[in-house]
């Protein structure tokens, strides 16, 4: 082997490892450092808003940097009461305004199914409807003979999205709610296969909402990643009830801490039966269904 | 806050962890036996190290390079 | 020092046969190469368009319709690809089969590419390729628990150890040929830097540690990590379930092997190779083949009973769709004409040796081929169509992006070992002690 080769060889190394270093380097200041997303404004009731944390430029597509922080001392949860439910999806449009969810995004956060009440009093889809499915694109409702079951991510306790996902993207928030840091996911939507609800919306266009349409508190997302609802934490964190909440037109959501006994989630628990979708999958969801009140008859 | 199944000896989180010694540890003693058995020879066992070393930092490099060169093309 | 005349060493007809690929380059080559590169530059032109335009000009749709389809399939095809090669050059390390020699290095090269290949249809999947790094970046926070993290460490284990193993293989014939190709010497240097004929038994040695090494890497990642991405996954009915390891495994090996057989068939054939791939080679590939395929019919069965007989009506729909609904039409041929069939000619031929032939070996190693990337499609895809809330039931027909897109980098595979073919050696040289 000559002398020649053997020095050429080195000089190959150390500029491979140079490159290396200014590669990793550089890939990670790029990653970092996406164009901003909207810059929140007061909002028109003239509430303050508190802006996004400063700092570490990723986290300004995280739920987290539009909020107040997490008080791991909360547990919110969702009671939904299908027995009182009209499937009027009131809750759906809501939250895609709301939320700024894009026309792009189908279905929406929240999507209800239209089911049969007729052969099956359990509260879950009857055996036709697992098998054949059911519908949620219904025009009319409430029509006789069905009951409405809105579902939207349970916000697990054991999460089977989070376990999966390879960059952290989902996370479980010290008061409950799963979330979404939109800057780390690559959206290799193992979470959405993973999700049992099928819960989880993919970006498969870019979003775009019109300028006057977007609400400064939720961030925009970008292209290719996934995203969910997201309990409205930047509402719940700051005293206010989820959207999808506050529109139901027939007092069919109930929003609490769960920490808390006098929370209403709470206290409607502590009267009512209650039971939550694919139990036995040991998700251990954060949203209960209840069937108080009158079931919807013609 | 309901805790996730998981044995006591190893928690969910862990559950990578235990995996990846179950894959690496036996690799690691054959790559040993690779490089220290057979006849003795310095230069090839380093070699390869280093060939090896070659190989692994230019994946990882490579995925900062394509990142850096996609992330010209994708709209935001 | 050696001395570095242009002078070509003596060669016997033997290495000059088998250097036939490397001697020039034919008008047939050109015409392969550059249909090949239309294709690859068509699959970059359609991946641009479908990064710039985002995923949605896929097929793909959630939760009604299917959130991963060809491109995963393609991933898991490839890494399966990806053992074959390699496991035959390990075989004939640890079980000192000499007879199969000659197709040890296309294997390896097979492997090598086949690897890459599945890092590409990954890419290409991902919503967001461009923060790959991210993978590498929050890796210590997620090998813990999540099976994609866990994938990616073991591909890149396996190739580096499957390419290094690959280099030190064709160490010695490089060196040795430097002088007779004096275009690629500096390259053949390079690569085989600090060779010495003494080492030569060394470097047997640790091939046969690492053959040791990368056939259990094989068995974890076809038969451990890959398939623990679906069969983890309780959340979807089909891919839940304890047999995905072996099924996986299985299905890898046998597609590896049949790829084997082709790929050597063809080189064989436009190389004139006969005396030096003697139909030994092919028979005794062959009839593994045969085996294992009529194994992972049996699994298919095995596991479709399972799925019917006292099932969740979640895992029997999703059997359903594979026997009854929209993908029946490609699951009874693929499975009776993909798998049975050729399985039966090949173990035919186990039995009856005058009936062998190495054209039919390699016909029935195509159609298993071609039958296992239909089986991986099939494995992803039916099992999301059907999610456990009464979603409508979706449907999931590749778009024409998609289509360009695997056709691209399956062409890509083909491109990247003709051009390992015409620049280095692709049979090992016979050893002249």
């Amino acid at each position: 082997m000559t002398s020649i080769t053997r020095r050429r060889f080195l000089m190959y190394a150390a500029g491979a490892v140079g490159l290396g270093l200014i590669a990793r380097y550089s890939g990670v200041a790029s990653a970092l450092a996406r164009p901003g997303a909207k810059q929140p404004a007061t909002t028109e009731g003239g509430n303050a808003v508190v802006p996004p944390k400063p700092g570490h430029a990723d986290r300004k597509y995280s739920q987290d940097a539009f909020d107040t922080t997490a008080d791991p001392a909360n547990k919110f949860g969702l009671v939904i009461d299908v027995g009182a439910c009209i499937g009027c999806r009131r809750c759906m449009w809501a939250c895609k305004q709301e939320n700024n969810i894009p026309d792009t995004i189908s279905p929406l956060w929240i999507e209800t199914f239209q089911l049969d009440a007729e052969t099956d009093l359990t509260g879950h889809p009857s055996m036709d409807e697992l098998r054949q499915g059911a519908t949620t694109s219904y025009i009319e409702s409430p029509t006789a003979g069905h009951w409405y079951l809105p579902v939207q991510c349970q916000h697990c306790d054991n999460p089977p999205c989070v376990k999966v996902c390879p960059t952290g993207a989902t996370y479980k928030a010290a008061d409950g709610p799963v979330l979404m840091d939109y800057q780390k996911c690559i959206g290799c939507r193992l979470c959405v296969v993973a999700c049992p609800y099928s819960a989880r919306r993919f970006n498969w266009q870019k979003p775009s909402v019109p300028a006057d349409q977007v609400n400064p508190l939720v961030p925009v997302r970008p292209i290719g990643v996934v995203e969910k609802c997201t309990l409205c934490t930047h509402r719940t964190r700051r005293g206010q009830l989820p959207r999808c909440v506050e529109v139901c037109p027939v007092n069919a959501r109930h929003f609490g801490n769960l920490n808390d006994p006098q929370s209403e989630a709470s206290r409607i628990l502590k009267d009512n039966m209650s039971f939550r979708l694919l139990e036995e999958l040991n998700t251990q969801p954060s949203i209960r269904y209840i069937t108080r009140g009158k079931k919807w008859s013609a | 806050m309901n805790e996730a199944l998981g044995s006591f000896i190893v928690p969910p989180s862990a559950t990578g962890f235990v995996i990846l010694a179950v894959i690496a540890a036996p690799v690691a003693f054959l790559l040993m036996g690779a490089l220290f058995g057979g006849p003795r020879n310095i230069r090839v066992p380093v070699l390869f190290l280093g060939v090896l070393g070659l190989l692994v930092s230019g994946t990882i490099v490579g995925f900062a390079v394509i990142g850096t060169l996609l992330s010209h093309v994708l709209p935001g | 020092m050696v001395s570095l005349t242009r002078r070509p060493p003596i060669v016997d007809k033997a290495t000059q046969d088998l250097l036939r690929p490397l001697l020039g380059r034919s008008r047939a080559f050109y015409l392969f190469a550059g249909l090949l590169t239309i294709l690859v530059t068509w699959f970059l032109y359609t991946w641009y368009l479908q990064l710039t335009l985002g995923l949605g000009v896929t097929a793909m749709r959630t939760p009604v319709g299917a959130a991963w389809g060809v491109y995963i399939a393609q991933f898991v095809f490839f890494v399966g690809l990806a053992h074959g090669g390699i496991a035959v050059a390990a075989a004939i390390r640890l079980l000192k089969l000499k007879n199969y020699a000659p197709v040890g290095r296309m294997g390896e090269v097979l492997t090598v590419i086949s690897l890459a290949m599945a890092g590409l249809s990954i890419t290409v999947d991902m919503g967001r390729p461009d923060r790959v790094f991210n993978l590498v970046l929050y890796w210590p926070f997620r090998i813990g628990t999540s099976p994609l993290s866990w994938d990616v460490t073991v591909i890149i284990i396996y190739f580096t150890l499957s390419a290094g193993f690959l280099w030190l293989t064709l160490r010695r014939d490089l060196a040795e040929l430097a002088g007779r190709f004096p275009r690629l010497a500096p390259l053949y240097r390079l690569l085989s830097i600090g060779y010495r004929p003494d080492e030569n038994a060394k470097t047997e040695k640790m091939a046969w540690w690492l053959s040791i090494a990368i056939c259990f890497l094989i068995v974890m990642l076809s038969g451990g990590v890959v398939p623990w991405i679906f069969g983890l996954m309780s959340s979807r009915p089909g891919w839940f379930s304890a047999l995905a390891g072996p099924y996986f495994l299985t299905a890898a090996i046998s597609s590896a092997i049949a790829a084997v057989i082709a790929v050597a068939a063809i080189l064989r054939k436009v190389y004139r190779w006969q005396p030096y791939l003697g139909p030994q080679v092919f028979k005794g590939l062959g009839t593994f083949l045969g085996v294992a395929t009529m194994f992972y019919v049996y699994m298919i069965f095995a596991e479709q009973l399972t799925m019917r007989y006292s099932a969740p009506i979640s895992e029997f729909m999703v059997s359903e769709i594979l026997f009854d609904g929209a993908y029946a039409g490609l699951f009874w041929p693929m499975v009776l004409l993909g798998f049975i069939l050729p399985s039966l000619v090949l173990l035919g031929q186990a039995f009856r040796p005058k009936w062998f032939s190495i054209t039919r070996t390699a016909v029935a190693a195509s159609v298993i081929v071609v039958a296992f990337w239909i089986k991986r499609f099939l494995i992803v895809v039916p099992s999301l169509l059907r999610p456990l809330l009464p979603f409508p039931q979706g449907s999931y027909t590749p778009s024409w992006v998609e289509w360009s897109i695997v056709a691209g980098i399956l062409a890509l595979a083909v491109l990247l070992f003709t051009l390992f073919l015409k620049v280095f050696p692709i049979m090992e040289i016979e050893k002249h002690e």
